[in-house]
């Protein structure tokens, strides 16, 4: 199977502290279909690497290849683009756009993408279906709960069938509850989708939903298990 | 040993839209001078709503908080403010420091805002940096030091008026490992030397909860579990097994 | 105030370099404004006053007697001089009026004068080289000098009547031949008295205190002259009086200029408001970014008062610097000002003047109402609770003002129409129409954030098809605060109204000008004097080719001996002795008058009649129909007249006559001979040489007092204060055009500040750089555009409204570019106000804003 992610000796320092290394010679590999979790403690650098991964951070050394392209290649506006086409993002914060409803956000990447007006309406409202939400498709997000606007943030992931899903603690800010109805989301996703899911998290449990655990601790990252290759 | 800090039938609801949303629910809770508790619980239950209510941030909506025998409820914000000025010391997550000032003038700033005069805390304010490792660093803005050193200015400039309360709300959410060790172990050691003082400190990670005297489970805005730390007579030593007890314990209790 | 709360107040000022300077900037303009016009126009006035006195001498009135006769003793110059207003009074001598010239083949005319001051202010007998003549010494003009190759120091030999031979010596020579025909030969009054034998005064000059009120002038100037007049009549003489405030009366385009002072101190005022505006905006603004940090404060036990002073110390920073550029500003606007008066529309002004005590006022008045402005935004301040500071989400606005909006603003706007419309129909008083206006001015400024909510739902529904998910995104961006974004569009509206009624006001005045021009001149030339002169000159005139004239004789000093109501007034005083002979169908520098009783016909008034004008009928008593009997004070005739008719006019020029009869019963009854005033039409003639050969008659001393008006030079004047007052205008709405700019620019950077997260997360999911500019822009358009249609229909109503209050609708149409020009221009505004902000928020970096809490 083909790798939508290649990451290859990934180094990163904050600018203002060039003696401290976040990410040391990272390096990983994630097929289609995978489900990847990548575990590690508050400030092991894991949001770092998502964010080097997703494109969002400017890579400072090694090589990235994302769906065959090298991305170090794209600048600013191709980049963009290229997360566009190809990413989905699911932050801890959700980041759902306060001034538009459940199904404008789902739709919003569409829009981007310029995707026709009635084919982005049906995608929208068979994604938020998807998630379980379609009774709340006009709603604002200030009106959702927690675990709800996560759920419209996982429906806009997807609005652009992207190749693959990246999501930083997504339950962070999450309830017993309403993290267990968001990992189903993302497992069902896995199982039923066959969606490329990386998760990344300080919570061990997610763990076992996953195919691939790979563990991050002070900047070095390593392979804990892995199903697809065992 | 002195109760500082009582909480009787605390209990907080917030009304959004039609509903009511209980987020605390008839909690009790004393602290002694010289205790360092830790509230944990996951999100959603109310720990830190529960922390607002004790140090004066906002006011409950049944029950009785009592800070060195006053009673919140008698005060209006005026004196609320001279309250917290004076009583307790804050130490957040995120954005503890004012970006215009400098490490020092960010320390001095409760006291200075208080009326008192900079001669009278200096010599303790520069050695509460010094103490933080900061000696170097007095005069920088926020924005050149990193994320644990802000924390460290943060807590000289809550224990320099010398209250007798430590408040903490994830302080260490934001810092690696290394560091987030660091910052807990002078949370601890401010609280018993050269001046007793009580720290409540709110937090979902186990190992955070571990340095504590005291450990508070918090679920769904009950308390639902108190467990004290059986090494505690002991100063020093890193806290792994406490924090096992408290890991096993807390899987307990979200199962 | 704690030191440290000024340490933090001056640090959060100084935290935002580029935006607080344009802040500054901003607010700056009003001040800037205020200061420009305050300058130039005391600049002006002072010019004007030292020009008239440079030009006609710095003297109020100056007498003599046009016949021989018994002249004014001592005793009665001392009562001249104890007038209440009168400063100083010098005696002249004419010896010899009306006499043949005698000695040398030129003719010589004698004037003793005291060496005074006031001597010295009458420019005609002005000495340029050598001194003032002692006794038996003399200065003599130019052309005398030369012709008869004297120089300073020579011994000559005059002959006096009575005298014989004198033998002088030149003492000096005047600066000018005021005249072609004669000589002038001026001498020591009191050596000039002994030779002639005459002990009086035939003629003097006075000058009034400088400092007076206008009325305690006009009294004593009145007082003045009707004393003098009197005591000529008693002596049976005639006098001419000639009063230095009639002089140039209109004859400088700063006089026109003075009348629109008013007008111009009000559209700065308007600008110090729209500074106002904006420091309360910018104040919000920096307020509500640092919500956090204030929060905080809180948290550690800052109190009420101390927040309080740090946002009062925030606005004193604003207003002090602001007022400081503003008044450095100013100045060099005034500058600029000058320079282009002078060099491109020749108005005449010498220096700036830069008094400091007006420049103090403007600056302490300037910076305590600012620096209390910030009160509003610091009440704010004290309610902030401490848990904002863990909060991040921002504040959206309140529901409750929605309401407000949504049904006071509607009921206004409807009420405000139904009132014109009934005025309308009804008839109403015609200022009910500005009410009206006014009223539907401010109903639309309250609607604003419902406007603001309906072009959400606009733009939701159509523009969304085309411009895409961006414009719903802004509009509802938009009215998620609105009020803030009420503000910028207000400030629009604000720019677009003062726009409109300024243009309307610059018409007003051109047309006004012109009218005033027009009704004032109505022939090409005008010689006139209030005092009077000899009908030789119209004699003279007559025989020059090629024009046409008409001759008009000067009043009577007729008193009135029967008048019911029996008062003291100036008016009263006036009223009986302004008898003017005319012919009142016919007379065109009487117009723009009604006839409210009886009325005006001329063959009635040659039969003893007399038409009175309305303050004359109110003042002395009289009604149509009535006896007046006038006294002839030379002759001891009395004549009676019978109330024709009652007039009220709107432009009774040149001191204003109170009766009118015909020139027939003057010349018969009141032995009225002299001219006031001749009008000339140039018909075929050539204008140039017309005027150079009436400038040649105007110098002989005798006619000093008449004055030479040129329509087509009139006329210039006022269009050159048209324009000056255009320019001033001009930049008054280009200086709140910029405020209102500003205020969007500060709108926009902070709400893309705030907004930080939510432009990251885009920029994350997506989206170009170029979209997200967009996005921005879009904002920031969207408002300007509804501030620009705000302010065009309130604007546009207001103005036609007040059109129709004083019965010109159709100068509505006059408006119409500026209208469409707002309306075309309001979202480039936006554009251009937006950019910053756009352009700052695509160089961002999107990371390290996602993790954070």
């Amino acid at each position: 199977m083909a790798a939508v992610l290649l990451a290859d000796k990934i180094t990163h320092v904050y600018p203002s502290e060039p003696g401290r290394h976040i990410l040391r010679d990272v390096s990983m590999q994630v097929e289609q279909g995978e489900f990847a979790v990548i575990v590690g403690r508050s400030g092991s650098g894991k949001s770092t690497l998502l964010q080097v991964l997703g494109t969002m951070e400017p890579l400072q050394a090694g090589a990235l290849w994302l769906c065959g392209t090298e991305v170090t290649q794209l600048k600013d506006d191709g980049l963009a683009r290229f997360r566009l086409q190809n990413l989905g993002f699911v932050f801890q914060s959700f980041h759902l756009i306060d001034s538009l409803t459940a199904v404008e956000n789902v739709r919003l990447p569409m829009e981007l993408a310029r995707l026709p007006r009635r084919n982005a309406l049906t995608r929208a409202s068979e994604l938020l279906d998807l998630v379980g939400l379609s009774q709340r498709s006009r709603a604002f997000p200030s009106q959702l709960s927690g675990g709800e606007q996560q759920r419209v943030a996982i429906a806009r992931a997807l609005a652009n069938r992207p190749a693959m899903i990246l999501a930083d603690e997504p339950t962070g800010n999450l309830d017993r509850e309403a993290a267990d109805v968001v990992l189903g989301v993302f497992e069902d996703l896995h199982k039923h989708q066959q969606v490329t899911i990386v998760l990344v998290t300080h919570d061990t449990a997610i763990c076992d939903r996953a195919d691939t655990v790979w563990r991050m601790e002070d900047g070095v990252l390593s392979l804990a298990r892995s199903i697809a290759r065992q | 040993m002195n109760v500082v800090l009582q909480a009787e039938r605390l209990s907080k609801t917030f009304q959004t839209g039609g509903e009511a949303f209980h987020a605390v629910k008839g909690v009790d809770l004393q602290v002694k001078l010289g205790e360092f508790i830790a509230v944990m619980g996951p999100s959603g239950s109310g720990k830190s709503t529960l922390l607002h209510m004790l140090s004066g941030l906002e006011r409950a909506t049944d029950g009785r908080v009592t800070i060195c025998d006053v009673d919140l409820k008698n005060c209006n914000d005026e004196e609320l403010t001279r309250l917290r000025g004076k009583m307790i010391g804050f130490v957040f997550q995120f954005f503890n420091l004012i970006p215009v000032l400098s490490a020092y003038e960010n320390v001095s700033l409760p006291m200075l805002m208080a009326g008192h005069k900079e001669s009278a805390f200096r010599e303790r304010a520069t050695w509460l940096l010094s103490r933080m490792g900061l000696a170097d660093h007095m005069h920088k803005r926020p924005k050149e030091l990193s994320g644990g050193q802000q924390q460290r200015v943060a807590i000289a400039r809550a224990l320099l008026p010398d209250p007798p309360i430590l408040v903490a709300d994830e302080p260490t959410g934001n810092l690696d490992t290394k560091t987030a060790m660091d910052v807990l172990q002078l949370l601890r050691d401010a609280c018993r030397e050269p001046q007793p003082h009580s720290l409540v400190l709110v937090t979902h990670d186990p190992r955070v909860a571990a340095y504590a005297n005291r450990v508070i489970f918090l679920r769904d805005g009950e308390v639902v579990g108190d467990i004290g730390n059986p090494s505690s007579a002991q100063a020093d030593g890193t806290p792994f097994a406490f924090g096992r007890v408290i890991q096993q314990e807390w899987e307990a209790l979200m199962a | 105030m704690n030191a440290f709360v000024w340490k933090l107040g001056i640090r959060f000022f100084a935290a935002r370099k580029g935006r607080t300077f344009f802040s500054i900037l901003g607010i700056s303009l009003g001040i800037l404004l205020v200061t420009a016009v305050q300058i130039v126009f005391t600049s002006l006035n002072q010019s004007y006053d030292a020009m008239q006195r440079q030009k006609y001498g710095n003297y109020d009135v100056l007498a003599y007697f046009q016949t021989d006769g018994q002249g004014l003793t001592n005793q009665e110059l001392d009562q001249l001089k104890d007038i209440q207003g009168v400063e100083a009074l010098q005696p002249i001598l004419y010896p010899y009026q009306n006499r043949l010239p005698r000695y040398f083949s030129d003719s010589l005319y004698d004037v003793g004068l005291t060496d005074s001051y006031l001597s010295r202010q009458l420019k005609n007998y002005d000495i340029a080289q050598g001194r003032f003549p002692l006794p038996h010494e003399v200065a003599l003009s130019p052309g005398i000098m030369s012709r008869h190759h004297l120089h300073i120091g020579s011994a000559i030999q005059l002959s006096f009547p009575h005298r014989g031979l004198v033998n002088l010596t030149v003492s000096g020579e005047l600066s000018s031949d005021s005249q072609k025909n004669f000589g002038i030969a001026v001498y020591d009054y009191a050596w000039l008295q002994k030779i002639t034998g005459i002990k009086q005064a035939t003629g003097i000059v006075m000058k009034l205190r400088p400092n007076l009120s206008e009325n305690r002038r006009s009294l004593a100037l009145n007082t003045f002259t009707n004393t003098l007049y009197r005591w000529a009549h008693r002596m049976g003489r005639t006098i001419t009086i000639y009063t230095k405030g009639q002089l140039g009366a209109l004859g400088n385009a700063t006089n026109y200029i003075a009348a629109f002072l008013p007008l111009l101190k009000g559209l700065s005022v308007t600008s110090i408001v729209a500074s106002i505006y904006i420091v309360i905006s910018t104040l919000q603004i920096s307020l509500q970014e640092r919500r956090k940090e204030y929060a905080l404060l809180r948290l550690l036990g800052v109190n009420g008062r101390q927040l309080t002073g740090l946002v009062l110390i925030e606005s004193l920073l604003y207003s002090v610097l602001s007022t400081l550029a503003g008044l450095a500003l100013g100045i060099g606007l005034s500058l600029v000002i000058k320079t282009i008066s002078v060099q491109m529309f020749h108005v005449q002004m010498i220096d700036l003047i830069i008094s400091w005590q007006p420049l103090g006022w403007i600056a302490l008045s300037g910076i305590a109402v600012m620096s209390a402005a910030g009160l509003i935004p610091a009440r704010q301040v004290r309610c902030l609770s401490p848990i904002e500071a863990y909060r991040s989400a921002e504040p959206s606005d309140d529901q409750e003002d929605d309401l407000v909006s949504a049904i006071v603003a509607p009921s206004l706007i409807l009420l405000s129409l139904l009132l014109v419309v009934l005025t309308h129909i009804l008839r109403f008083h015609p200022v009910l129409y500005v009410v009206g206006g006014l009223g539907f001015v401010v109903g639309v400024y309250v609607w604003i954030p419902s406007l603001l909510q309906g072009s959400a739902w606009l733009s939701s529904k159509f523009l969304r098809h085309l411009f895409g998910s961006q414009i719903l995104m802004a509009s509802r961006n938009i009215v998620r605060h609105r009020s803030k974004s009420a503000l910028c569009v207000g400030a629009l509206m604000l720019t677009i109204l003062i726009a409109n009624a300024g243009i309307l006001l610059l018409h007003a005045a051109e047309a006004a000008e012109t009218a005033v021009v027009s009704s004032n001149f109505p022939h090409d030339i005008t010689l006139n004097s209030l005092g009077g002169f000899s009908p030789a000159l119209a004699t003279q005139v007559g025989r020059l080719k090629g024009i046409d004239y008409e001759e008009f004789t000067t009043g009577a000093f007729a008193q009135v001996i029967n008048a019911p109501r029996k008062n003291s007034g100036i008016n009263f005083y006036s009223a009986i002795r302004s008898l003017q002979g005319t012919d009142l169908q016919t007379d065109k520098r009487i117009d723009h008058f009604r006839v409210v009783a009886g009325n005006i016909d001329s063959r009635r008034l040659a039969h003893n009649g007399v038409v009175l004008t309305a303050s004359a009928a109110n003042v002395l008593g009289f009604k149509v129909g009535d006896n007046v009997s006038f006294k002839n004070p030379l002759t001891g005739r009395t004549t009676n007249l019978q109330v024709a008719g009652i007039i009220k006019g709107t432009t009774i020029p040149f001191g204003a006559p109170f009766l009118y009869t015909s020139p027939a019963v003057m010349a018969r009854d009141f032995s009225v001979r002299d001219l006031q005033n001749i009008q000339i039409n140039v018909t075929t003639g050539n204008t140039g040489e017309v005027l150079q050969t009436l400038r040649g008659l105007l110098r002989n001393p005798q006619y000093q007092n008449v004055e030479l008006i040129n329509k087509l030079n009139e006329k210039q004047k006022a269009q050159e204060a048209v324009l000056l007052f255009g320019i001033v205008l001009g930049i008054t709405i280009l200086t709140i055009t910029v405020i209102a700019a500003i205020v969007l620019m500060n709108h926009t950077a902070s709400a893309v500040r705030m907004r930080f997260r939510e432009l990251a997360t885009l920029r994350a999911i997506g989206m170009t750089k170029g979209r997200l500019i967009r996005l921005i822009l879009a904002e920031g358009m969207m408002i300007s555009t509804l501030g620009g249609l705000a302010g065009t229909v309130a604007g546009g109503a207001l103005a036609y409204l007040a059109l129709m209050a004083v019965g010109h609708p159709s100068g509505v149409w006059l408006l119409i570019p500026t209208l469409c020009g707002s309306v075309l221009l309001s979202p480039l505004l936006g554009l251009l106000a937006s950019w910053s902000a756009a352009a700052w928020a695509a160089r961002q970096e999107i990371i390290g804003v996602l993790s954070d809490q």
